[in-house]
């Protein structure tokens, strides 16, 4: 459903809207895959059911020879409901013979949760309608232009029509739900994290060693991230101390990068305000978070041509780095020009690195202060006529002479936007120079008749 | 229901003129505004079309109520809305300065107004030639064509130019109106000036009057009107994102940023521009000279090329039907037909038609030559000279026909006179016309192709952002609808009342039902004039190769006096000619063996075609 559809049809206060993020959904599969592997070493990413914009739904589990283990298919099951509601999931469960058996229990059965022994796979797909057998769109509308929409009428028609009409796959779904054919998975295999460590002989608290130790371990680690393609975006150091708990460091990263110089440049201020306490008998690195990069040699490449834009972004993001790593990552921002005629929506506040492109937008012909108050501040303004000029203005305690005055700037609401009876709320904006020299932006609401500072060039 | 599409949604102010009271009560001389003398010289009606934001009689009407001293109405390159806005201003009683804007190539856009007869051909001529050159719906000017068509006589009159200066005064605009200076002699070149809100106002108006000074032109007040009132902005700011393909969130700095561009009265004008009082009065003066042309001066003269030498159109009309007569009576005419005819004869004398009716005459005697199957229709099949002549086949001596319905003193419209033709061979006819009486006095009648309630909503729905499928919900049901929409109609589609954006869409759609969109040609109205058509009305190309269309459509040219001729294609007569081929084929013929023909086959007229309105 459209947004817009959506806010059409609804009352606005029964609309949350979220955004759509693929990409999250699938990490969280994954990661709920690896969860998964407490009841099954063999478990897998369902990607049949991933048509057009959907996203994968469903994970498969083999749990040949599990079920013993936790007393039963019964137990297994139930154990992995309650689990996945705790969690937070509103997960439907099936167990059967074959994956497309399973498959189509537990999108299509009539149970949150169900077992299909062996002698009863037939039975218990017969009333299934078509799209359990994993078939595209496609197919399911074909017969049901020719008026089949259960397996049942599909088991009674003579196999071999099938495929020169429907095409191979159906056919192949429908032996591997029946177990006629063979199914695989591929299942996924948790891949370590690139980790490395170094014992000391003793415990250190000599800095230039640790610091010595700290950029080899980097040249390590990089090696790996060579080795695997990819670079860190996360990369936790802990330095073993005796007699105390272990000293974390951590940085996080805009874009990966497996360059020891630029991450030794994010990790040496934070190493510099360790505690050692008694000495540092090992130190531990590990890249919690981890991106693909492009090959080296691509890279250089690409960098031997003349101002190449991946060198600039590259420069850029580990200008953010270490920003962000010294700041704090919420604490670097980047406006971002939006064409608005009301200069508090002329522009965007937004986390660095986030939207990296930098958009044309047209800026407004008129003059605009370098501080935009975010709440304008009221004020209280003599003017002969409504629409100026201002003659003295008393801000913030001070009874101010006017030098000059220029304007007035009106610009109008954008009524598409405000949610009342979306009368015209036009304000008068007029550049105000005071007697002690400041200049400021007054603006006054027209419909309340009330003054504001809007902000001041500095 | 197909018909109901099509029917016009605004009717044309000349069709309400006699019931039509002007909206806000009064119409003259109330205390509003009217002790400053102004008049707003730059109005653009919704005849520049996705850009102005209300209609001409609505600018009139409220020029009229804000007490200024002249209407005006200048839409961007066309006079197509400049026939509304005159029976608009002649039924409120206030004098119109018909004018136009010239945007030119180089982005200059400059106000033109006629003061005569003279000059308004001129701007017609100037228009059309702009308009030849282009592709439909462009203009094409540049500023040696304003200088080339300025219409200037050693008397002082011809166009009135109102410069728009750019942002930036600089030296090549300076060239620019001390050659336009040159030209425009005789206090008749203007500098606008306009008061933006844009924060530096003061400083651009002093700007623009130092400029006058140098380059010694006035200073004249105009307020870029894009609609009558404030209130109109949404819709405004709907028409920019329906003309640039973008919905109201992206359309940006495409919108105007305030609601300042509608009519002010003149006090308003005066504190506006406090500190240049003499370019608000001067606005007066303009419009003044500029009103002195009115459209009711243009004389509309049917064409006599169908005369021989030395004969009158009364009397050649009289010959024409007399021998028609003798043929359609080859016994003699009888009394009720002759008596009709004559009535009808001293009748169209009176009223001054003889040539309309001979143009006709003559293009079915072309068609008939060509062998193309012809048949006068409508109101014109209750006339007895028609039948004379030949236009039609309704005998006058069998039917009872009432020459009142087709024309009357009372009515004072004029004869409307349809003619069908083969649809195939029609464009034969089309182009013989063009051909006789050449493209300078012939063209096309226009058709204003307006919003209807569903395209209101689509246009307006896109705009605004919403799914198709809900603005197709809207527009299935706001016909059905009318001007109340309650919430419970709104629910009934499956939509939220209490959604704004919903609202405003059905509000703005509202306004915009019986919008102008676009010009296309009429089904076959042909204008044909004696003197140069291009004088009239600018021509313009149409879609169609070797068509030319005119800026006015069948009311304007209605309201105008002007006369048209329907050249109709007709579908059947085709297949009747084929009936007839077919018939010839097979040895079937006439009387005498001769090849069978239209004429012959008159005895089951009646019943084979019931050509009546």
């Amino acid at each position: 459903m459209e947004l817009a559809r959506a806010r059409a049809l609804f009352d606005p206060d029964r609309v949350r809207l979220e955004q759509h993020d693929p990409a999250r959904d699938r990490t969280a599969l994954r990661r709920l895959a690896v969860w998964a592997q407490r009841f099954s070493p063999v478990v897998a990413v369902d990607d049949t059911s991933s048509e057009g914009d959907m996203s994968p739904d469903g994970l498969l589990l083999d749990l040949s020879g599990c079920a013993p283990t936790w007393g039963g298919e019964g137990r297994l099951v139930e154990a992995a409901m309650k689990h996945l509601q705790r969690l937070g999931f509103n997960a439907r469960i099936a167990t059967g013979p074959t994956f497309g058996c399973a498959w189509a229990i537990a999108r299509f059965g009539d149970r949150n949760a169900s077992i299909v022994e062996i002698d009863d796979v037939r039975t218990a797909l017969a009333p299934m309608p078509i799209a359990a057998l994993r078939v595209d769109s496609k197919t399911i509308e074909q017969l049901a232009h020719v008026g089949i929409e259960r397996v049942s009428q599909l088991l009674d028609m003579p196999r071999a029509t099938l495929p020169s009409r429907f095409g191979e796959t159906l056919l192949l779904r429908l032996d591997q739900a029946l177990g006629h054919a063979i199914e695989t998975i591929e299942p996924i295999r948790p891949v370590p994290p690139p980790r490395v460590e170094r014992v000391f002989d003793g415990p250190t608290d000599r800095i230039e060693a640790i610091e010595h130790t700290v950029r080899e371990l980097l040249e390590q680690i990089t090696h790996e991230f060579a080795r695997r393609g990819c670079g860190a975006r996360c990369l936790d150091i802990e330095l073993l101390r005796s007699d105390l708990g272990p000293e974390r460091l951590s940085v996080t990263l805009g874009l990966p990068s497996r360059s020891p110089k630029h991450l030794w440049q994010l990790i040496r201020p934070k190493l510099e305000r360790a505690h050692l306490g008694f000495g540092v008998e090992a130190i531990r690195m590990e890249a919690r978070a981890v991106a693909p990069i492009r090959h080296e040699q691509a890279e250089h490449a690409h960098a031997s041509q003349e101002a190449s834009p991946s060198e600039a972004d590259r420069a850029w993001a580990e200008l953010l780095d270490t920003l962000g790593n010294q700041l704090g990552a919420d604490r670097v921002l980047h406006a971002e020009l939006r064409a608005s005629h009301l200069p508090e929506r002329a522009f965007r506040m937004g986390r660095a690195g986030e939207a990296p492109e930098r958009v044309q937008a047209g800026v407004t012909q008129g003059d605009r202060p370098t501080v935009l108050f975010e709440h304008p501040d009221p004020v209280d303004v003599i003017a002969l006529t409504p629409d100026g000029p201002v003659h003295r203005v008393r801000w913030r305690g001070e009874d101010l002479a006017v030098s000059a005055c220029t304007g007035p700037e009106r610009i109008g609401s954008e009524w598409w936007r405000s949610q009342e009876d979306g009368s015209d709320r036009s304000r008068d904006y007029f550049m105000v120079d005071v007697e002690d020299g400041r200049r400021i932006w007054i603006a006054r609401s027209i419909q309340r008749e009330r003054w504001y500072v809007h902000g001041i060039w500095a | 229901m197909p018909e109901n599409d099509f029917q016009k949604l605004r009717p044309h102010p000349a069709k309400t003129s006699s019931e039509r009271v002007p909206s806000s009560g009064p119409i003259r001389g109330t205390d509003e505004g009217s002790e400053t003398p102004y008049v707003e010289l730059s109005v653009t009606s919704n005849f520049t079309f996705l850009t102005g934001a209300s209609h001409p009689e609505e600018l009139v009407d409220r020029a009229a109520v804000l007490g200024h001293r002249f209407a005006a109405i200048t839409d961007t390159n066309t006079l197509a809305g400049a026939v509304r806005a005159h029976v608009a201003a002649k039924t409120v009683g206030i004098p119109l300065a018909v004018g136009c804007r010239l945007q030119l190539e180089c982005g200059l856009g400059v106000l033109v107004y006629p003061t005569d007869r003279r000059a308004y051909a001129v701007l017609c001529q100037l228009l059309t030639l702009g308009k030849r050159r282009a592709p439909k719906g462009q203009c094409h000017l540049t500023l040696h064509d304003l200088i080339e068509h300025q219409g200037s006589t050693a008397s002082g009159s011809g166009l009135l130019a109102v410069v728009e200066p750019p942002d930036v005064l600089d030296e090549v605009f300076v060239e620019t109106v001390r050659g336009l200076a040159w030209v425009f002699n005789d206090d008749r070149l203007s500098i606008a000036a306009s008061f933006r809100y844009d924060g530096r106002d003061t400083d651009r108006l002093g700007q623009i009057a130092a400029f006058c000074d140098h380059v010694r032109a006035p200073m004249v007040a105009i307020n870029r009107v894009l609609y009558h009132e404030p209130g109109r902005r949404p819709l405004q700011d709907v028409l920019t994102c329906i003309r640039s393909g973008c919905t109201i969130e992206q359309a940006g700095h495409r919108l105007e940023a305030n609601s300042e561009r509608h009519l002010k009265p003149g006090e308003e004008m005066r504190r506006l521009f406090a500190r240049h009082p003499a370019s608000v009065a001067r606005s007066v003066g303009i419009a003044a000279r500029a009103s002195a042309f009115r459209l009711d001066e243009l004389r509309y003269e049917y064409p006599l090329a169908a005369c021989p030498e030395g004969l009158s159109p009364t009397a050649f009309l009289a010959r024409e039907a007399w021998k028609g007569a003798q043929r359609r009576y080859p016994g003699g005419e009888p009394d009720k037909a002759r008596k009709a005819h004559e009535h009808e004869l001293a009748f169209i004398e009176e009223l001054g038609y003889e040539a309309y009716f001979l143009t006709c005459a003559d293009i079915v005697n072309f068609a008939r030559s060509r062998g193309i199957l012809c048949q006068g229709r409508g109101g014109a099949a209750n006339s007895a000279v028609c039948y004379c002549l030949g236009i039609t086949e309704v005998d006058p001596a069998r039917f009872s026909l009432l020459f009142e319905r087709f024309i009357s003193r009372e009515r004072g419209d004029p004869p409307d006179i349809d003619i069908d033709f083969e649809h195939v061979r029609r464009e034969e006819v089309l182009q013989y016309i063009y051909e006789t009486y050449g493209r300078e006095r012939a063209a096309m009648t226009a058709e204003v192709i307006s919003y209807r309630g569903r395209s209101a909503v689509r246009d307006v729905g896109k705009a605004m952002g919403l799914p198709e499928d809900c603005t197709d919900a809207i527009a299935k049901n706001l016909d059905r609808w009318g001007e109340t929409i309650s919430d419970e109609r709104v629910r009934e589609v499956g939509l939220s009342p209490s959604d704004p954006t919903i609202r405003r869409v059905i509000e703005i759609a509202t306004e915009l039902k019986g919008f102008p969109r676009h010009l296309s040609q009429h089904v076959g109205g042909m204008v044909i004039t004696q003197s140069p058509l291009c004088d009239l009305v600018p021509i313009e190309n149409a879609a169609m190769e070797d068509r030319t269309v005119i800026e006015w459509d069948k009311d304007d040219i209605d309201a105008m006096g002007m006369l048209k001729v329907d050249c109709l294609g007709l579908g059947m007569l085709t297949c009747i000619r084929k009936a007839f081929e077919l018939l010839n084929g097979v040895s079937v013929r006439g009387p005498g063996g001769a090849p069978l023909t239209n004429a012959e086959v008159k005895a089951g007229e009646a019943r084979t075609k019931p050509c009546t309105s």
